[in-house]
């Protein structure tokens, strides 16, 4: 999976090249306008991470080009917190998706295979960890071909725990991933804990193995046994 | 002791009324001098003649043969009679007689004289009705002075002192000079426009500086996080140093929230949410209300509003939706279990009580950036965020203590 990664702050360039190289995709980089355009000219990515804020002109830009080339790479925008108009304008000019800086990596993570599978996916997007079955198209999960009844936060949950596979996700990643600004001056995370419960319950329930781990102080993860 | 303060026009007009003074106290000096002057020399008239008279009464000149005045031989007995006095009026002219006694080698001799002083009460009343005349004319000057000339040449003065009282630093209103000849009041306006400049420099700089280092405090935090992340997610991370990167995790997000706060006060002071509109509360909370439900389900709180179906608040949204979810959060943070917090609108008011834990009030502090009583947790932005939003928009907002709730009010200015 070969990704192109835009942005212009060489240091965060520098640690999302090597957060993303250590979970198996080829990354390569770009720091402007000019050096993007060039890149997406000569090569094919699977996905496309555009940072808006560039030296030499607004992102936006780059969605124009590959809009221009009918090229078919997905594109995720990196806004910051407050622009809203950035993040309506991207999309609606045909970014898949956003998320704002400062991120978890975890939540990259997530957005990223997310789109990967949805555009290369479009007959049967399934994911299998252990015994857990996510059908993406249906946004449902089966454990021994039992379907759980969860809700949608237990499932944005369980989905995220997925695409992490193996990594620990922090009870703050999990909760910004899931309730975004609301949790931002809470301070007591013990409703993350609640709804993990309650998916292992339910896990449990449909005879699963449990496969999500507590790291403790630190936060969860989803076990490939 | 407290110093007593004129005003600078009521100093000049005391100074004024001081020469008035000096100046009436000459005119009468001279009018008495001219008087004098005159009376002397109608005396010494008289008895100028009076020697002269006494001459002739010595030669052996008859009394009788005087004319114009009168002489009649007395006795020694009357030898210290003393001179009179008398003025009259006769024909439309003024005249003074003299009644006198003289000692001649023949005898003491009675005399009477008299003279046409006319001309000497013209000339005294012209000098009297001068000076009136003059005075009267100063009186009426300094009048004039006081009630018309101050606004004129005060003027400038005034214009600079109003604008240097509504200056305002970091308001940007630019200081409007009033062209004056005075050069006391070009100096101080000089001076004044660039003591303004300059702290408006300085003041633009600190604020740049401010604004820049919030900015930039954000990309190395992202970073450490990230790296602490990693850490946390390698799986061959040794268990005695987990405590350490816990800790390290916790005080980075700690500082990325300051930060991204910080930058959220200083994009506030910049005045970079002005699109303000009309929202209706009641819709808006209900909406907000249920976005907490997983909160609030978790500690069993329970929302109970009483709310107006015309009260509005007339801000940018984005603020608005900061604020409220600031208190909102808050309440639902410093709240027991089971606990009800009361969201209550009238026309003019928006209210949020939540029962204390503490069972005394808060100290009026909390709306300082960074308070934090030692008992809690969160980083002491909140409030002062609040604060700050009901600031630029014209809102006031209260804390109270009442029947052990810690309650929080939001109302506009004028109210």
């Amino acid at each position: 999976m070969k990704l192109l990664l835009i942005e212009d702050n060489k240091e965060l360039l520098q640690d999302i090249k090597l957060f993303l190289s250590d979970n198996q995709f080829i990354v390569e980089t770009a720091q402007s306008l000019e050096e993007s355009f060039y890149k997406i000219g000569i090569y094919y990515y699977e996905l496309i991470i555009l940072d808006l804020g560039l030296p030499d002109g607004n992102g936006l830009e780059v969605i124009k080009k590959i809009n221009q080339g009918n090229i078919n790479s997905g594109i995720l925008i990196v806004t910051a917190k407050d622009s809203l108009e950035d993040k309506i304008e991207g999309l609606e000019l045909g970014a898949d998706d956003y998320i704002t800086k400062p991120f978890h990596n975890g939540e990259l993570l997530a957005r990223i295979k997310s789109i990967i599978r949805r555009k290369n996916f479009d007959g049967n997007n399934i994911i299998k960890v252990n015994d857990i079955v996510v059908d993406l198209n249906a946004s449902e999960v089966k454990v021994n071909h039992q379907l759980l009844q969860l809700t949608k936060k237990e499932y944005d949950l369980l989905l995220f725990l997925v695409f992490n596979k193996n990594r620990v996700l922090t009870k703050e990643s999990i909760a910004e991933h899931l309730w975004g600004d609301h949790i931002d001056n809470a301070n007591n995370f013990d409703f993350v804990y609640n709804h993990l419960k309650n998916v292992r319950k339910k896990i449990a329930e449909a005879n699963g193995e449990n496969s999500i781990k507590s790291v403790y102080g630190m936060g969860y993860k989803l076990v490939e046994l | 002791m407290r110093q007593k303060s004129f005003s600078l026009l009521s100093k000049f007009t005391l100074f004024f009324i001081l020469f008035l003074g000096l100046f009436i106290t000459g005119s009468v000096y001279i009018v008495h001098k001219t008087n004098e002057h005159i009376n002397n020399n109608i005396n010494q008239n008289f008895e100028r003649k009076q020697v002269h008279i006494a001459e002739r009464l010595n030669q052996g000149v008859k009394p009788t043969f005087f004319t114009t005045l009168t002489v009649e031989k007395t006795t020694e007995k009357n030898a210290k009679f003393k001179t009179t006095h008398r003025e009259y009026i006769e024909s439309d002219q003024n005249f003074i007689e003299q009644k006198s006694v003289i000692e001649a080698e023949v005898g003491y001799y009675f005399l009477t004289q008299k003279r046409n002083i006319t001309e000497l009460k013209r000339i005294k009343s012209a000098i009297l009705k001068t000076l009136i005349i003059t005075l009267s004319g100063f009186i009426i000057l300094i009048i004039l002075f006081n009630l018309f000339l101050p606004k004129l040449l005060f003027k400038p003065f005034n214009h600079i002192i109003s604008q240097i009282k509504n200056y305002k630093i970091g308001e940007s209103k630019s200081f409007t000079s009033k062209p004056t000849s005075t050069r006391e009041f070009q100096s101080l306006q000089q001076i004044f426009m660039k003591m303004t400049h300059r702290a408006e420099k300085d003041f633009n700089n600190l604020k740049q500086y401010t604004d820049n280092m919030a900015h930039e405090l954000q990309t190395p935090l992202a970073i450490i996080r990230s790296k602490t992340e990693n850490l946390i997610s390698d799986n061959d991370l040794m268990v005695n140093h987990t405590q350490n990167i816990k800790s390290i995790y916790k005080e980075t997000n700690n500082l990325s929230k300051l930060s991204k706060s910080l930058k959220l006060l200083s994009k506030i002071e910049n005045k970079e949410f002005t699109n303000k509109t009309n929202i209706l509360s009641e819709s808006y909370i209900k909406n907000l209300i249920l976005s907490f439900s997983e909160l609030t389900d978790l500690k069993n709180i329970r929302f109970e509003q009483q709310m107006v179906p015309d009260h509005v608040f007339y801000i940018d949204e984005y603020l608005l939706d900061i604020m409220l979810k600031n208190l909102i959060n808050n309440a639902i943070l410093y709240s027991e279990k089971d606990s009800i917090i009361h969201i209550k609108t009238t026309k003019t008011s928006f209210t949020i009580s939540n029962p204390s834990s503490i069972s005394k009030p808060l100290d009026q502090k909390i709306f300082d950036r960074f308070y934090n009583d030692n008992n809690s947790v969160s980083l002491g932005l909140g409030l002062s965020l609040v604060k700050k939003i009901c600031e630029i928009n014209k809102l006031v907002i209260q804390y109270s203590f009442e029947n052990n709730q810690n309650k929080f009010t939001i109302s506009s200015l004028n109210s």
